[in-house]
């Protein structure tokens, strides 16, 4: 079941690249489309075609990426405890974190200076909270969420230990809160609680839920494979059943908005249930794994470069080649396949150089 | 190559990225920030496919894993 791990992570890059294609994709077809025909922006007339419900079902399917990443980063804690030690020790969280942080420090740097000779220009104070929030590129999130997931883990791991159910209970109760709130805000309900109705994406409590089954998992490897054995079908059921309704309910409550990232309780169902199937039938075939795997080793250093690298190019086709926003399946593919393989290109040609030492600090 | 210079060389060119590392066998390569989840994941893979050794799952754990000398004390159940 391990070697699974590696193929989810693997997959789960690929997703986080497709979907941010995904989200160029409906920018042409909305706010770009005055560049290929005579419309005024932003125009709607996409709405019900069969590119719509194709670009809606595609983002229900891909939501499983970062749940998926958080879930093996927890699982490393479990492995990094071992069986004999109460908890993670700090000197562990603090490696990890570093190897987190240098490599965010350097890309957060480059797409600065980027930015800055592109006219975005902030405060000291503005950068730090950029830094802090990870606000400056929309994936950089994922990093302080993470360090303070991983500040957080000494203290988990010896409830995950003895009290693993109490903690399952906890978090499962925190991320159903979170999305609650949410759903306040969508049908604009008063409460004296509305400032917490939508969390930041960086904040902990929002994305714990799948830190910590895998911290669990990781330390309970026994009882989970009985438990998976048992169950798999019925998370094969439950993976089709909750991505039918996190797509219905996407459909329903934000209609023609495509692009602004939501975490739905059908979404979260349906990312648990797709991950326990990976991990569930893992004596199964499964296509190209080598690749996929290959892939999945090199997800940080993707992870950091490929959105910046997606947004530049599609900007410069906004420019120069317009033609090819009117095909947004097309144009889908291409960002993807950039945002994929300059990454990769970028990361083969520091390995085979002479400063190939210093990988880590640059791709993590 | 016994198994200990194929591990080593595995660790110093693929994890490390340095093939003048040098590399204390009793180095704790968890702790260090040498191994991260996708390492260990990686080094686990690399064993199976090199030494035909199949680790089960519950056996990827620290105590197994932390250095070189590690590894290659639990691979020793496999001679």
């Amino acid at each position: 079941m391990l070697k699974r791990l590696l193929y989810l992570n693997g997959v789960a890059i690929l997703a986080v690249v497709v979907n941010h294609a995904r989200v160029w994709g409906v920018i042409s077809m909305i706010f770009w489309a005055d560049r290929y025909k005579p419309v005024s922006v932003p125009d709607y007339s996409h709405v019900g075609t069969i590119t719509y419900y194709g670009l809606l079902v595609l983002e229900g399917i891909l939501q499983f990426a970062i749940p998926t990443f958080l879930f093996v980063s927890g699982f490393f804690i479990a492995i990094a405890t071992g069986r004999d030690k109460s908890t993670i020790p700090w000197k562990v969280v603090l490696t990890r974190i570093k190897f987190l942080v240098i490599p965010y420090l350097v890309w957060f740097f480059i797409i600065s200076v980027v930015l800055f000779l592109d006219g975005y220009r902030y405060t000291f104070t503005g950068y730090i909270k950029l830094i802090l929030t990870g606000y400056l590129q929309g994936p950089f999130y994922f990093v302080p969420l993470l360090v303070q997931l991983y500040l957080l883990s000494p203290l988990l791991v010896p409830l995950a230990k003895t009290n693993w159910k109490l903690l399952l209970t906890i978090v499962t109760i925190l991320q159903i809160l979170t999305q609650v709130l949410l759903y306040f805000e969508i049908f604009q309900v008063n409460t004296p609680f509305a400032q917490f109705h939508v969390l930041p994406l960086w904040f902990f409590p929002t994305r714990i839920f799948w830190f910590v089954l895998g911290i669990i998992v990781g330390l309970h490897l026994k009882l989970f494979k009985i438990f998976l054995e048992r169950t798999r079908w019925v998370f094969v059921v439950l993976t089709f059943i909750s991505l039918y309704f996190s797509i219905l309910e996407r459909e329903l409550i934000f209609k023609d908005d495509l692009v602004i990232p939501l975490a739905t309780t059908a979404g979260s169902l349906y990312a648990l249930s797709f991950i326990f199937v990976v991990l569930g039938f893992s004596n199964f075939y499964l296509p190209i794994t080598n690749k996929v795997e290959w892939i999945g080793s090199k997800s940080f250093g993707i992870y950091l470069t490929h959105a910046t690298i997606q947004e530049y190019v599609s900007r410069t086709i906004y420019h120069i080649a317009p033609w090819l926003l009117a095909y947004p399946v097309v144009f889908i593919i291409f960002i993807f396949v950039i945002g994929l393989c300059i990454p990769i290109i970028l990361m083969g040609l520091m390995q085979r150089s002479p400063i190939r030492r210093y990988y880590r600090y640059a791709f993590g | 190559m016994d198994r200990k210079h194929i591990l080593s060389e595995y660790i110093r060119n693929e994890v490390i990225r340095n093939s003048n590392a040098t590399l204390d066998e009793k180095e704790d390569l968890i702790s260090g920030g040498v191994l991260d989840s996708l390492g260990i994941l990686q080094l686990v893979a690399y064993i199976n496919k090199s030494f035909d050794i199949e680790v089960p799952d519950e056996d990827v754990i620290y105590e197994n894993f932390y250095s070189l000398e590690a590894i290659i004390n639990y691979l020793e159940q496999y001679s």
